[in-house]
């Protein structure tokens, strides 16, 4: 228990002795403020997924009786919500009062389990913009040396992004979830050169020399500014606010109690980068980009079709990589001889990243089957999918699994579900 | 530091490399900048269940039904005959909602009961004595089922609005195969030994295509290049000829090929094309919304005749095989008699329901057997048996709902789809 304690106390001493890390936590806090915004104006809330629309619960493949969990009453569920629109402001506002580091760390804690907690509700709710910040929040509060973890995991983001979108469905522009302003050829080239981008460039942000650096950095901005016409306001500024750390480490001293321009002194030392390859980082950052690099093979290790079957994604990145399409089906039989079917063309308020995750339509199912179990005259049910990536030119069978309220197939985030047919795709 | 500097630009090298090495789409312009053109969407694959694998073993069905009793769509059947006197047998409850001024779906009749696709969604399947065998609900189609249905001796084939084509077990119900071939398919069904052909419809642009899938595996053998407009005509097929000719809302008429539905002619007519082709011969005749009834040459498509019928038209023509006659009606409430050689009319009947969208059944009258009936609407709500040949009405039946589809034999017995208010209705 004194080991926790002086853990935790230590990780909040490293903030109290850097200026830096106390508006880079304030700015963190206000991605919460963000993520209220983005939940309650742009119907994503937790008031939405238990809207009537879209009243049955989607669980996390890890939660699969998420609907038991949940709070119940309207009410409470207002009072949370705006509860954590209140902890978000608060958060931004401790951080920035000299002498309350400490209670803004905690109170920062608390701010990232509040989220999680509404976050668990609905596998709606999950998307990118949520687990970069989760961890980047991570390092900041468990990680010694936060100045170098977070830049390191950030340029790690891009990196990864980077991976997943060398494929053909990025480079030809068909995996944006809207038309862009540039389209055709222009638009192939501008996203062959996102992949430099996020591969190669991205790298010069951890360099101290001035031209390196803004060589970088004006094309990062140059990206999320154009990507805020196809992907909205979210995921740009949380990413700015992500990347916020990249000025602040150039043009904070550790410990000031003013800012005070650097930038000549800056330029003479070594750079994180440099000192990445030369193995002068701290161990925990490296432990923390071999864990995040190991998080990111995930879904290669359910299958080497996981765009489409879904399965490890929530481990990893789960960026524009591959928009799929997908033909879905599911009949609810009656001991009458009727039937009755939900299919096709029906997204059902989905995210463009889970519309076709098989996890989505299984958990519908098994609700329904379980609002049907009351009936006498209920059967049983049977649910079908085939999908493609959009450049795909032919649609694959992923499931195709019949009486699943009574033969339930069951979902697990751990192996390779044997129901769904990665190895026919 | 340089070292620093060489060590990047090594791997910016390396990663491009193996970028390039491990995509070579990237290195293909014509792969990779050609994608954006406006191509057909991508190939549906068959959403099918358990039974699936054992029907691929079946012998190839025959025919038991299918709209307007061939795929040359003649609209008559000679096998088949009917009195002219009948009396109500059973009807069921409310079938069609209307939502939506098209026809409705006809009923498809044989041995083993009528089937029957409605507006709010649900295909019936009913026994002979007029209950329910099963039903099926099916979903996002928000005008329901158009279509009419296709049988042979096992499987019922259907589409709805949805544009899913859907083969389902005759006697149970269960589902074999459904396939989504578009955004919407209001045309019927044609089947042709071992295809199916239909019309599909898009709608972003508006658009359409003619596809023919395998009726053993719900896999699509082609699609038709882009028609230029929604298609709601069911292909006419001309087997002679190895040719398909359907209308569409572009106010075109196409001739396609059997073998892979690319386009033999299309031509010019100036109006929407809503109802079914009637192949007789050597010249295909149809309404359009231009106001005319036309028979125009299979060969190229030139127009042989003409007949004003001076207003809208979506019924199709049906043809009468001892008088040679065409008859057809039009939304101005004409119901018409023209000889298919001339277009010259022999008789009309005006039946003052300016909503007439009905195509006639014609059949030999069981009791005179060189006599051939026309049934068809004579008033809003009014089924009649019109004397083929001079258009005498011999008998009238009430049916409480306008008849917007054409009525369907089995056994003696008529069977008639209604639009809203109504149900299915069999005459005995």
């Amino acid at each position: 228990m004194e080991k926790l304690r002086s853990f935790f106390s230590n990780n909040a001493i490293e903030i109290e002795k850097d200026r830096m890390l106390q508006v880079y936590g304030a700015l963190l806090s206000s991605v919460h403020v963000l993520t209220w915004v983005f939940w309650n104006l742009f119907g994503k809330s937790i008031l939405t997924v238990f809207s009537d629309k879209l009243k049955y619960p989607v669980c996390w493949g890890f939660l699969e009786n998420c609907a038991q969990i949940r709070p119940l009453n309207e009410s409470v569920l207002q009072f949370l919500n705006y509860g954590y629109l209140v902890a978000g402001l608060v958060g931004v506002m401790i951080f920035l009062i000299p002498g309350r580091t400490k209670l803004a760390y905690y109170f920062f804690l608390f701010l990232n389990l509040f989220k999680m907690s509404l976050y668990l509700q609905d596998y709606r709710l999950m998307g990118n913009y949520h687990y970069m910040p989760f961890i980047v929040s991570f390092v900041f509060l468990f990680v010694p040396n936060k100045r170098q973890c977070i830049q390191v995991i950030v340029i790690a983001f891009y990196f990864g992004a980077g991976l997943l979108k060398m494929n053909y469905e990025w480079i030809s522009g068909s995996a944006m979830v809207h038309a862009p302003i540039i389209q055709g050829k222009l638009l192939e080239a501008a996203c062959a050169y996102v992949v430099l981008l996020e591969l190669v460039f991205v790298w010069l942000l951890l360099f101290r020399k001035k031209k390196f650096f803004y060589f970088a950095a004006i094309q990062v901005f140059c990206f999320h500014a154009f990507s805020w016409t196809i992907v909205g306001f979210f995921y740009p500024l949380t990413m700015g606010v992500l990347l916020s750390i990249f000025f602040m480490d150039r043009y904070f001293e550790h410990y000031p109690d003013r800012l005070r321009k650097r930038e000549n002194l800056i330029e003479n030392e070594e750079a994180i980068y440099s000192k990445l390859l030369r193995g002068k980082l701290a161990k925990p950052t490296y432990g923390c980009l071999t864990i995040f690099a190991l998080m990111q093979l995930a879904p290669w290790l359910f299958g080497a079709h996981s765009s489409i079957t879904s399965e490890g994604r929530i481990y990893s990145l789960n960026m524009f990589d591959a928009q799929t399409q997908c033909d879905t089906m599911m009949i609810a039989r009656y001991k009458d001889y009727s039937a009755e079917a939900w299919e096709r063309h029906d997204r059902m308020g989905y995210g463009v990243r889970i519309w076709c995750d098989p996890l989505v339509h299984y958990s519908k199912a098994k609700w329904i089957c379980e609002q049907n179990r009351i009936f006498s005259d209920f059967k049983d049910m049977d649910i079908y999918m085939n999908s493609r990536r959009r450049s795909d030119s032919e649609y694959v069978r992923v499931y195709a699994v019949q009486n699943i309220c009574s033969e339930d197939p069951g979902y697990n985030v751990f192996i390779p579900n044997s129901w769904i047919e990665e190895d026919k795709l | 530091m340089k070292l620093e500097y060489s060590v990047l630009l090594a791997k910016l090298l390396a990663v491009i490399a193996v970028i390039f090495v491990a995509y070579p789409k990237i290195l293909d312009p014509d792969s990779i900048f050609t994608h954006v053109k406006y191509e057909l969407p991508a190939l549906p694959a068959p959403i099918y269940s358990d039974k699936y694998m054992a029907t691929l073993n079946e012998d190839l069905l025959s025919v038991t039904y299918q709209y307007r009793g061939g795929v040359e769509h003649l609209g008559y059947s000679d096998s088949r005959k009917l009195r002219v006197k009948l009396e109500e047998d059973w009807r069921t409850d409310l079938l069609n909602v209307a939502v939506h001024g098209a026809s409705k779906a006809s009923p498809a009749v044989d041995k083993s009961g009528a089937y029957i696709g409605s507006d709010s969604s649900w295909f019936y399947a009913y026994n002979h004595d007029g209950s329910l065998k099963w039903k099926h609900y099916v979903a996002n189609s928000a005008a329901g089922i158009h279509s009419t249905a296709a049988l042979d001796k096992k499987y019922v084939y259907f589409t709805a609005y949805n544009g899913v084509l859907y083969k389902f077990e005759k006697k149970s119900g269960a589902m074999i195969w459904t396939i989504d071939l578009g955004d919407a398919t209001g045309a019927s069904l044609v089947l042709l030994n071992e295809h199916i052909y239909t019309a599909v419809e898009t709608s972003g642009p508006p658009n359409g295509y003619v596809v023919k899938v395998d009726r053993r595996t719900g896999e699509i053998t082609w699609r038709s290049p882009w028609l230029g407009e929604q298609a709601h005509s069911t292909p006419t097929i001309d087997v002679e000829r190895g040719r398909i000719y359907l209308g569409a809302n572009n106010k075109k008429l196409f001739a396609l090929s059997l073998e892979d539905g690319s386009k033999i002619w299309e031509v010019e007519i100036g109006g929407e094309i809503k109802g079914t082709v009637t192949l007789v011969r050597d010249r295909v005749i149809f309404a359009s919304w231009n106001g005319l009834v036309e028979a125009r040459s299979v060969e190229d498509g030139t127009q042989l005749w003409k007949y004003d019928i001076e207003d809208r038209s979506q019924s199709s023509a049906t043809y009468v095989p001892g008088e040679d006659l065409a008859l057809i009606g039009g939304n101005s409430g004409r119901f018409v008699a023209l000889h298919v050689q001339t277009g010259a009319e022999k008789w009309r009947y005006e039946t003052g329901f300016n909503r007439l969208r009905a195509s006639a059944l014609v059949i030999r009258n069981q009791d005179r057997p060189k006599q051939w009936l026309a049934w068809m609407p004579c008033a809003a709500d009014w089924l009649c048996a019109f004397n083929a040949s001079s258009g005498k009405i011999l008998k009238k039946y009430e049916l409480s709902s306008h008849l917007t589809g054409v009525p369907a034999v089995f056994g003696g017995a008529l069977y008639v789809a209604l639009d809203a208010a109504g149900g299915l209705v069999r005459y005995r």
